[in-house]
């Protein structure tokens, strides 16, 4: 039965939770995951999403004028890339094999219970940089404090702030029964942009 | 089914989690050669150096071992394997079936050749035992010397100083992280080091290692040094000493297939303990490192369950904080001719960046300070993307940009 499950998704991935939580984890995962992802032609590269995610996320003010003044810098979670003429926002993409989850020796990347999503436990973290040696997004910020720091995509508030912010509405929280958009796009090398953009996103 | 598992590094627990995920009640046994629960290797030092707690090393929960379909075996060894009653036998002398065995003993410590050296004053760094040993011996203001400039013993040298001794690194090569750095980067990791109180001597060969005193006394081929007690960082050599009888080939580590399984029938081999694919060399070694190990043991897992997956090689990268400078290196780290060099570097912020190219195609990279890119860098590796504007991926920003549009 979770054999079927398994293959179902082409899950690889696995380690030191609970085996009650994976189990949860792989049946209900279709229901609960969401994701964000980005309409590439409405983002205008403005950093909106930037400098809520700074402000609001990681810095310890949470206001933005004392935020841009506090040092060391907050970092943002989600940065936006750019080629001069396209722009795309890129955060931690809560990829399905999760090497960053693979690859943390001291417990402290887990899967939340009810969310499903790859977050990481600061007390744990020992500054050992594995999974920033291993994330394909690059999308693990190193702190100052020597914690390593990644978007939680808000999990344990309301709503993302990154998709809150966004002017254009080009970053948007989706289900994963969304008849449009494909989350689960097998991450590969050369499909970056369709894994983040969603297989039907035009 | 039953599966035997002789090892609990991170090769060997995670297939042992992956197994009871993939099927129904397997009966699987787990020996753990040492003498204390499973637990993080990698926090060792950290635990040595007081940033957490002894607890906080054993990062496994707990209740998995204790499941019916679980039966753990601690402080015991796989001592021969016959293969044609398809049994193993432990130190204590029972004998476990297996349908699938996974060998996952991981490595031992290398001892270097010098007269004299089983002293109780010289300790290897691998287990939590040794870790312990150490910890005991640890008298503030005392001296500790430290022989071997690999990624043990830096991160040793930092633990025992953080604790208040006074530390000198032996080495016999020239610089640092020998196996890991080219010597320019490796020169700004010494500096680190030497910044933060750590004696270096580089090219150094000990010829003699004597007690007088309650004190360690090292003669040198130039001069001698004095210690309370050293420790041995020489790097380890895989534990295979079990498995006379049977057909499994060991070259500098167990061979395996794509599969991880070993040339012997149903035996699997994964961690620290095989010989693996480097995709940035273009051949088999030995690469122990802790993601590897994990991805290994899942990988043998699902071979193991009946579940064929391949596991396609990785390259050799490490990962470690000297004194908050963090430093992340990829793949292939020489200064050679036939490599491509592009460098960028920022003392004032104590940023280094240097990439090797190999024609079109990235194969290894040092990052020093700013580190943020480096699992891009790495996904351009194995990949064997071609790169076309090389000097960008120094940048800070917008790296990913040129791939993604």
């Amino acid at each position: 039965m979770i054999y079927s499950e398994l293959e179902k998704y082409n899950y690889i991935g696995s380690t030191n939770v609970p085996i009650n939580i994976i189990t949860i984890r792989l049946k209900e995962r279709r229901i609960l995951m969401k994701n964000i992802l980005v309409d590439i032609d409405l983002c205008v590269g403005c950093k909106t999403c930037e400098l809520q995610c700074a402000t609001i996320r990681v810095s310890k003010s949470k206001d933005f004028i004392k935020a841009v003044l506090e040092s060391p810098a907050p970092k943002s979670r989600i940065d936006v890339q750019t080629n001069g003429e396209e722009n795309l926002p890129v955060q931690c993409r809560q990829c399905e094999d999760a090497p960053c989850y693979q690859a943390c020796p001291s417990g402290a990347i887990y899967f939340t219970k009810n969310t499903d999503k790859v977050v990481i436990d600061k007390n744990k973290c020992v500054g050992c940089w594995m999974c920033v040696m291993v994330c394909p997004f690059a999308a693990i910020n190193v702190l100052e404090e020597k914690k390593a720091d990644k978007c939680d995509l808000c999990t344990f508030m309301d709503f993302p702030v990154c998709v809150d912010s966004c002017p254009t509405g080009a970053l948007k929280y989706v289900e994963s029964n969304d008849d449009l958009r494909e989350i689960k796009v097998k991450r590969t090398s050369n499909n970056l942009k369709k894994y983040i953009k969603g297989r039907n996103n035009k | 089914m039953k599966f035997v598992i002789s090892g609990c590094g991170p090769a060997g627990i995670n297939a042992a989690l992956y197994l009871d995920k993939l099927l129904p009640e397997p009966e699987i046994t787990l020996i753990n050669g040492e003498p204390n629960p499973p637990y993080s290797r990698i926090l060792t030092t950290f635990y040595l150096e007081n940033k957490i707690e002894e607890k906080d090393l054993y990062i496994y929960d707990n209740d998995f071992f204790k499941q019916e379909n679980v039966n753990y075996y601690e402080d015991v060894k796989v001592v021969s394997i016959n293969k044609k009653r398809k049994t193993v036998k432990i130190s204590n002398g029972k004998i476990i079936e297996y349908d699938k065995l996974l060998i996952a003993t991981g490595g031992d410590p290398k001892r270097p050749s010098v007269t004299r050296i089983d002293s109780d004053k010289i300790y290897t760094v691998r287990t939590l035992v040794d870790i312990k040993k150490i910890n005991e011996k640890i008298n503030i203001g005392g001296k500790c010397v430290i022989m071997g400039g690999g990624l043990v013993s830096l991160k040793m040298a930092q633990a025992l100083r953080r604790r208040g001794l006074d530390v000198t690194i032996l080495i016999s090569s020239q610089q640092v992280l020998s196996q890991v750095l080219d010597q320019e980067s490796a020169t700004i990791i010494a500096d680190q080091l030497i910044k933060n109180g750590i004696e270096i001597k580089t090219g150094i060969k000990i010829i003699e290692i004597k007690e007088e005193k309650e004190k360690l006394k090292l003669k040198l081929e130039f001069g001698h040094i004095e210690a309370d007690f050293a420790v041995i960082g020489k790097g380890v050599s895989p534990n295979v000493n079990f498995i006379d009888g049977t057909k499994i080939s060991v070259d500098w580590g167990i061979l395996t297939d794509d599969n991880l399984s070993t040339e012997e029938t149903d035996i699997y081999a994964a961690g620290d303990v095989i010989e693996s694919y480097n995709i940035a060399y273009q051949c088999r070694q030995l690469n122990s490192i802790w993601p590897d190990a994990v991805l290994q043991g899942i990988t043998a897992a699902s071979n193991m369950a009946g579940k064929a997956i391949a596991y396609s090689g990785n390259i050799n990268m490490n990962a470690v904080d000297i004194f908050a400078l963090p430093l992340i290196a990829l793949g292939q780290v020489e200064e050679l001719p036939e490599l491509k060099i592009f460098k960028y570097e920022n003392k004032l912020k104590q940023e280094y960046k240097k990439l090797f190219f190999a024609a079109d195609k990235l194969v290894g990279a040092v990052l020093i300070g700013d580190i943020k890119n480096a699992g891009f860098l790495k996904q351009l590796i194995v990949n064997q993307k071609l790169v076309t504007n090389k000097e960008e991926l120094l940048a800070p920003n917008n790296v990913l940009a040129n791939y993604i549009f």
